[in-house]
């Protein structure tokens, strides 16, 4: 359908081929497509909702999600859209649960410092780094997810899907269902927004 | 193109999804505009800091926690299944499992209110039950209450009657005239019996002119209450009831119970008052007990 929009890193292709596999009957299929999205989807989850233990939780039920309806799946997107699409759905319905705001108003008021011991897998991909250097980049990197966080929901949404994931405007409009005048204001307000907060860090 | 204009398009700038002319527009602005300049290069810098940022890795068993997960929901929807699929079957299944229970626990539930309200019955209704209860019994002992029939009947001395327990033996005691005299003067006994037995009618005939005075004679004379009653007393019995008549307000009637091995001597002693009609059967020693005796009283034909 918009394959054209996918990234290269992705291959539409395969996970068609996969999702075929899945629905004759080959279980295998769906824990290839867990390791292929895993990243991604989880990623997506975490700047979402900037913890860690919550983004895992979101993205593994999202997966449940997949699995129970992907036999189902009638390719009228691509795989790829309709994953992020249930993760999204996932955790913007996490965000609004009470049981989720209860959670999260404890561990803010326990330990306002989470976030930054709650992303183990952060900053160990550089070469050697400097400890310095190292040090400020985790602070950056606390700042401004803190400032994602910081976001409206709806704004979230977007900042996280176009400049965290890289998706395009078109395939943000068919995840959200928002039309792309919308995607657009709501980008370039959580832009104004972000830059604002992080003046002092960019 | 003002700078307000532009600022709100530097997003979409960035990101290229400007049409060319737009675009053209917002380029002839910038290359002009020094404080706009300055903002497409921080929102520049927030972008480019955005899409750097390193991905966050989910952990390494993100899988087995997934496939742990899934066996954990699939326990408890099969369980679920199990119940409710196929819902066309199970439902109604369900339901009329529930309206059965429904219906059990009500009925025991009224049975145990019926039980109570036995028991909270008041007392009068309680002996109506036991009262049917042992009529019910009764009638479920035929045999037995063949055989008590006969004996009841020898009792009673009605044979044609069906014979009940309380039955009193009917008697007539015909009294006897001036018994008081006889029995109660025993200066009398010894004179000439005509005289003074004349010598009462006499006064009797007279004071029968007074009507008014006569009741009060013959209750001293003739009432024969004080020495039957006292004859009851004399074999062990009791007097039951008196029955008076209702114009005369004379008794007409004694009803008594006499135990069974003195009612021969009962017999003997009333026959001293007067005559017994029918006379009475004697009674075998086989019976116990108090005997119900009715005596209707008869004064002596005139």
């Amino acid at each position: 359908m918009n394959e054209d929009l996918k990234n290269p890193a992705r291959s539409p292709r395969e996970d068609a081929v996969l999702v075929r596999a899945f629905q004759g009957g080959d279980t295998a299929a769906f824990d290839e497509l867990v390791l292929k999205h895993q990243h991604k989807l989880f990623n997506l989850c975490y700047r979402f909702l900037g913890d860690y233990q919550e983004a895992n939780d979101s993205a593994q039920e999202a997966f449940i999600k997949v699995y129970r309806s992907l036999k189902g799946f009638r390719f009228e997107s691509a795989f790829s859209t309709w994953l992020y699409r249930i993760a999204v759905n996932t955790v913007k319905n996490k965000l609004t649960s009470a049981e989720y705001r209860r959670r999260k108003k404890m561990v803010s008021l326990d330990n306002p410092a989470s976030l930054e011991h709650s992303s183990p897998a952060m900053g160990m991909q550089d070469g050697a780094p400097s400890p310095l250097m190292e040090l400020e980049k985790k602070e950056r990197m606390r700042l401004i997810q803190e400032a994602i966080n910081a976001l409206p929901p709806e704004q979230k949404e977007v900042v996280a899907l176009r400049d965290v994931e890289g998706l395009s405007y078109e395939e943000i409009v068919e995840i959200t269902g928002l039309n792309p005048g919308t995607v657009k204001s709501r980008l370039a307000r959580a832009r104004l927004e972000l830059r604002k907060r992080l003046r002092s860090v960019i | 193109m003002n700078c307000e204009q532009v600022k709100e398009l530097l997003s979409e700038y960035v990101d290229g999804v400007l049409d060319p002319k737009t675009k053209a527009r917002v380029d002839e602005h910038l290359s002009a505009c020094k404080c706009c300049q300055d903002e497409l290069a921080s929102l520049k810098a927030l972008v480019n800091e955005l899409g750097s940022l390193e991905s966050v890795a989910p952990p390494g068993d993100f899988l087995d926690q997934l496939h742990e997960r899934m066996k954990q929901r699939s326990c408890f929807s099969r369980i679920l299944r199990t119940l409710f699929v196929p819902m066309r079957l199970k439902i109604p299944l369900e339901f009329a499992g529930a309206a059965a229970m429904a219906i059990l626990v009500f009925t025991l539930f009224y049975i145990q209110q019926d039980h109570y309200k036995g028991t909270q019955a008041p007392v009068d209704l309680k002996e109506e039950r036991a009262a049917q209860k042992a009529a019910s019994e009764r009638w479920g002992e035929g045999l037995k209450d063949e055989a008590v029939k006969p004996r009841l009947a020898y009792r009673t001395a009605t044979p044609e009657q069906p014979p009940a327990k309380k039955e009193p033996i009917e008697l007539v005691l015909v009294m006897k005239r001036a018994l008081p005299s006889e029995t109660y003067a025993p200066g009398a006994a010894m004179e000439a019996a005509p005289a003074p037995k004349e010598k009462m009618r006499r006064s009797l005939a007279k004071k029968e002119a007074a009507p008014g005075a006569q009741l009060e004679t013959d209750k001293r004379d003739d009432d024969p209450l004080p020495r039957l009653t006292g004859l009851v007393e004399l074999v062990g019995g009791r007097v039951v009831s008196i029955e008076y008549g209702k114009a005369s307000n004379r008794p007409e009637a004694i009803h008594a119970e006499i135990p069974a091995e003195h009612l021969n001597t009962f017999y003997n002693r009333l026959g001293e008052l007067g005559e017994l009609k029918p006379s009475p059967r004697s009674v075998t020693g086989k019976e116990k007990g108090l005997l119900s005796v009715r005596i209707r009283l008869l004064s002596p034909s005139r």
